[in-house]
């Protein structure tokens, strides 16, 4: 008889399957499961959190006031309607949902995840129209491809990392004219290239534009379908950039704007336009299938929230300043920004049926809602309310990066209801969320919340 | 075939236990803090939890390892390790030998009397690894400090800086150690160095940097040797932050083992001169990184008993015949007929026809190591548990259970025992499974 033995990670490999979550304490302490119900807690204390997991014979109850975070799996959704709306509050939160309704007092948001949300207006510190939200790429080991294999890079949760040389690509189909975005995090000097409108050669990607981000600039290359270098014109697609971005920052939001008809190609960094190139001989976007991220020997990278989305090929708009501080200099006015970048000021203002009706000094305007592309909030008179900080507080994280704070009061059957001074009270689906920071209040669990690896 | 250790090896316990905790981690993924009340027959445990309302079954299967909390200290530190066949081992006091039975004593299970068929090796006479130094402790007692701060009993540097001290480094030791950075690693750590100013030019120079580890022998003209061990670029290293570096140096032999996070990486053998450097002192420089803090903190150094390390590393050798090291490095060969005898006079007999008279009796003081020979023994299917004891023990069990500050257990050699909770480490899962031959 052949003996040999298996360690207990056997037993790991069968269970790891069946946890949604992960709920992580102090200490390095954390379980994975199912979050089951809320129930009532000790004296004086937060309702306990009923908890399933194969590791435990039974349900458990764990404390809320020992809980730094709940980190889930959500679900991609794909909201349909046109009328999408980025809504920012006045304690920094903001998420996206059509706007249906605004009048003197409210803000009304539909939601996939949580119906109809009704903000106080005078909490609601912006409100940004944009295109039907992106599509989230979420990054799922299954759909991308990562050479090498291990080494390099890998897709943690909704986060690609890398630790040193190696690619990540993924297929995917490109619109005619797009735009393409993801978070950037990187350590100790940026060196970082992401090919774009690639194809798909032998199960690789080949072809495409090749953006190659340095510490201090930035230019384009274009890769012939075998991997070359195009000679046309030179190697190089228009210009080199010298910027200090990625010198003076470690994270930055990056979007690559792009017309395959024209060969128009933007960079933006933080959302402000840093490079322009045009290729006279443009790919179309159906020779295309492919995106893939590269880095260097020993760079530390981290990239999220890759959204990829139609475009509506409006140059000027891009670079349009939010003239919210402009508004706030004068609270009485209302200012809009439309999408070719006119300008109006309301008297009054109420959107409902797809429609912004807007009063000015010189007649009533009706402008439908996609045709908008900033409405600047009057500050309130006085101190403007902000909403109290309650016990049993949760910072709700969505994929795409919003996140809403609430008070928790119950959690059941998938849901989760929250109370806030801005919205009152709301049924959110928990699946809509990738994490939930617990007891936010609680400054002494700061430095002990999990933070994402690289 | 005896894989367990390695496979103890590689479980990772964290560095910030909170003392006085229990740990569970979990097959499943995560793990829980608490207080462990109870172990059942079936290998079920109940805990309490710190961050639970109430206790909480864990069954066997969802169990990968279990720390237990260092509650006391262990009252007594045994002299002698006994290797059984199965590759358990138990730090003991070792009574007697014949030829049927060996006969031990421990503080923590009592006494057992093991037949001898189950005994492979017996290591006597070992020391403990005698701590020498544990610090940084205060920042006045380094010398020459420029640019180091203390924070949290680590050493803290936020760019460039020096500081010294004399460590009291032994004959042979063990200086251990965790370096800490922001950004990437650019630190140097000289050791073995003579304390006086300015220091001799023979010392091991230690650097870690982006392009790996690097452990060098200094000479005099400010010329090092090739390096005795280069781990190359690993950006994981890198990446990950922090890491602890060992140096196991053994001046009679030449060599200096190297550990990583402690896992052994290299032994190297200094040939670069007859003696390895005589200093006792350590400099530690930051070069900075204009990116962040580097820090060193958990420095430590014990004496080394590199011979009876050295002997428990040998095996029990070529032959059919058991084996007897003693203390001059000196090995022979024969049957070993017993161990008698207590205190001073307490002996080894050892039966070989070209000895005079067939025999030779060893005291047993001057005994390193004892390699017995014997058959392969069947190991039980199943699950089982491995223990580690605090004291570098480990055991194989079945059917553990608790009962008030025991563990009450069965172990395939030894058979019932009954273990104090204070010699326990930690407990993990392993399955035994059998196949067919190919």
């Amino acid at each position: 008889m052949k003996r040999f033995l298996l360690t207990a990670l056997l037993a790991q490999g069968a269970l790891a399957a069946a946890p949604q979550a992960t709920l992580y304490f102090a200490d390095e302490q954390n379980v994975q499961g199912t979050p089951s119900h809320l129930q009532k807690g000790a004296p004086g204390e937060l309702p306990d959190l009923v908890w399933i997991s194969p590791s435990f014979k039974d349900p458990v109850a764990f404390k809320q006031a020992k809980m730094l975070e709940m980190r889930l799996a959500p679900e991609p959704s794909d909201p349909q309607g046109t009328s999408f709306a980025l809504l920012t509050l006045n304690n920094g939160d903001s998420l996206r949902g059509e706007l249906s309704a605004m009048d003197d007092s409210t803000v009304t948001l539909r939601t996939t995840y949580a119906g109809d949300l009704k903000f106080r207006r005078e909490m609601v510190d912006g409100l940004r129209i944009i295109q039907r939200p992106a599509v989230l790429v979420a990054p799922k080991g299954s759909e991308w491809k990562f050479e090498p294999s291990e080494g390099a890079w890998s897709a943690q949760g909704n986060n690609l990392v890398t630790q040193g040389q190696g690619n990540a690509s993924l297929a995917l189909e490109y619109p005619e004219r797009f735009r393409l975005g993801f978070d950037l995090e990187w350590k100790s000097g940026l060196r970082f290239h992401v090919l774009f409108l690639a194809n798909q050669e032998q199960g690789e990607a080949g072809g495409g534009y090749d953006l190659y981000c340095q510490e201090r600039y930035v230019y384009m290359r274009k890769r012939e379908g075998n991997g070359a270098i195009r000679a046309q014109g030179g190697a190089f697609i228009g210009p080199t950039a010298n910027l200090t971005d990625f010198s003076e920052k470690d994270k930055l939001r990056l979007e690559l704007v792009a017309d395959t008809r024209s060969g128009y190609v933007a960079l933006l960094l933080d959302g402000r336009t840093v490079q322009e190139w045009t290729d006279p001989t443009p790919i179309p976007h159906h020779a295309a299938s492919r995106l893939q991220f590269s880095s260097e020997d020993g760079q530390q990278m981290r990239v999220s929230r890759i959204t990829l989305s139609p475009w509506d090929g409006n140059i000027e708009a891009l670079s349009i300043e939010d003239p919210t501080r402009k508004a706030a200099d004068s609270p009485d006015a209302q200012q809009l920004v439309l999408r070719n970048g006119d300008v109006i000021t309301a008297q009054t203002l109420k959107i409902g049926d797809g429609h912004a009706e807007v009063k000015t000094a010189h007649g009533a305007i009706k402008v439908p809602i996609q045709r908008l592309r900033i409405v600047a909030m009057p500050k309130p008179a006085g101190n403007p309310p902000t909403p109290k900080k309650m016990l049993g507080d949760v910072r709700a994280w969505f994929p795409d990066g919003g996140r809403i704070t609430f008070r928790l009061d119950d959690l059941k059957d998938g849901k989760i209801t929250g109370f806030s001074q801005q919205f009152g009270t709301a049924e959110f689906d928990l699946n809509a969320f990738e994490r939930i920071e617990m007891n936010v209040g609680n400054l002494e669990l700061e430095p002990q919340r999990p933070k994402l690896s690289w | 075939m005896r894989p367990l250790p390695l496979l103890l090896a590689a479980i990772f316990l964290p560095a910030t236990l909170a003392c006085g905790d229990d740990q569970v981690s979990l097959a499943g993924g995560g793990q829980l803090r608490g207080t462990i009340n109870d172990l059942s027959a079936e290998g079920a445990i109940t805990m309490l939890p710190r961050v639970a309302s109430g206790p909480i079954v864990i069954p066997r299967d969802a169990i990968n390892m279990v720390k237990f909390a260092e509650t006391a200290p262990e009252p007594e530190a045994h002299p002698s390790l006994v290797r059984l066949r199965n590759g358990d081992s138990l730090p003991c006091e070792v009574l007697a030998l014949d030829s049927a039975n060996l006969r031990i004593r421990t503080w923590y299970s009592g006494e057992h009397t093991i037949p001898r068929t189950a005994v492979a090796a017996m290591f006597l006479g070992m020391r403990p690894e005698r701590p020498v130094f544990s610090g940084p402790d205060d920042l006045a007692n380094w010398s020459e400090n420029s640019g180091w701060r203390l924070e949290d009993n680590a050493l803290v540097c936020a760019d460039r800086g020096t500081i010294r001290r004399d460590l009291k480094l032994p004959e042979n030791y063990i200086l251990k150690f965790r370096l800490a950075w922001e950004g990437p690693p650019n630190i140097v750590i000289d050791f073995a160095e003579t304390t006086g100013k300015p220091k001799g030019p023979d010392y091991y120079r230690f650097t870690l940097n982006p392009g790996g580890a690097d452990l060098k022998r200094s000479k005099a003209g400010n010329r090092f040797t090739p390096s005795l061990y280069n781990s190359g670029p690993v950006p994981t290293l890198i990446a990950a932050g922090e890491a602890e570096f060992e140096f196991r140096v053994n001046r009679q032999a030449r060599e200096v083992h190297v550990f990583i996070d402690g896992r052994w990486a290299k032994r190297a053998i200094d040939a670069s001169s007859p003696e390895l450097p005589t200093g006792t002192g350590i400099t530690i420089q930051c070069q900075g990184n204009n990116q962040g803090q580097q820090m060193i903190k958990n420095i430590e150094v014990f004496e080394w008993d590199a011979m009876s390390q050295s002997h428990r590393e040998e095996g029990p050798g070529a032959g059919n015949s058991d084996s007897i090291i003693n203390s001059d490095n000196e090995r022979f060969s024969g049957t070993l007929r017993e161990i008698a005898g207590t205190g001073p006079k307490a002996s080894v007999v050892l039966e070989n026809p070209h000895f005079a008279e067939g025999r030779m009796t060893i005291p047993r003081t001057a005994v390193s190591a004892v390699y017995l020979t014997g058959p392969e023994p069947s190991l039980p299917e199943g699950k089982s548990m491995s223990l580690r004891l605090r004291s570098s023990g480990l055991l194989t069990l079945k059917d553990s259970k608790f009962a008030d500050k025991f563990l009450v257990c069965e172990h395939p050699l030894i058979g019932a025992m009954r273990i104090d909770r204070r010699a326990l480490d930690s407990l993990s899962i392993t399955t035994t499974v059998a196949s067919e031959k190919p």
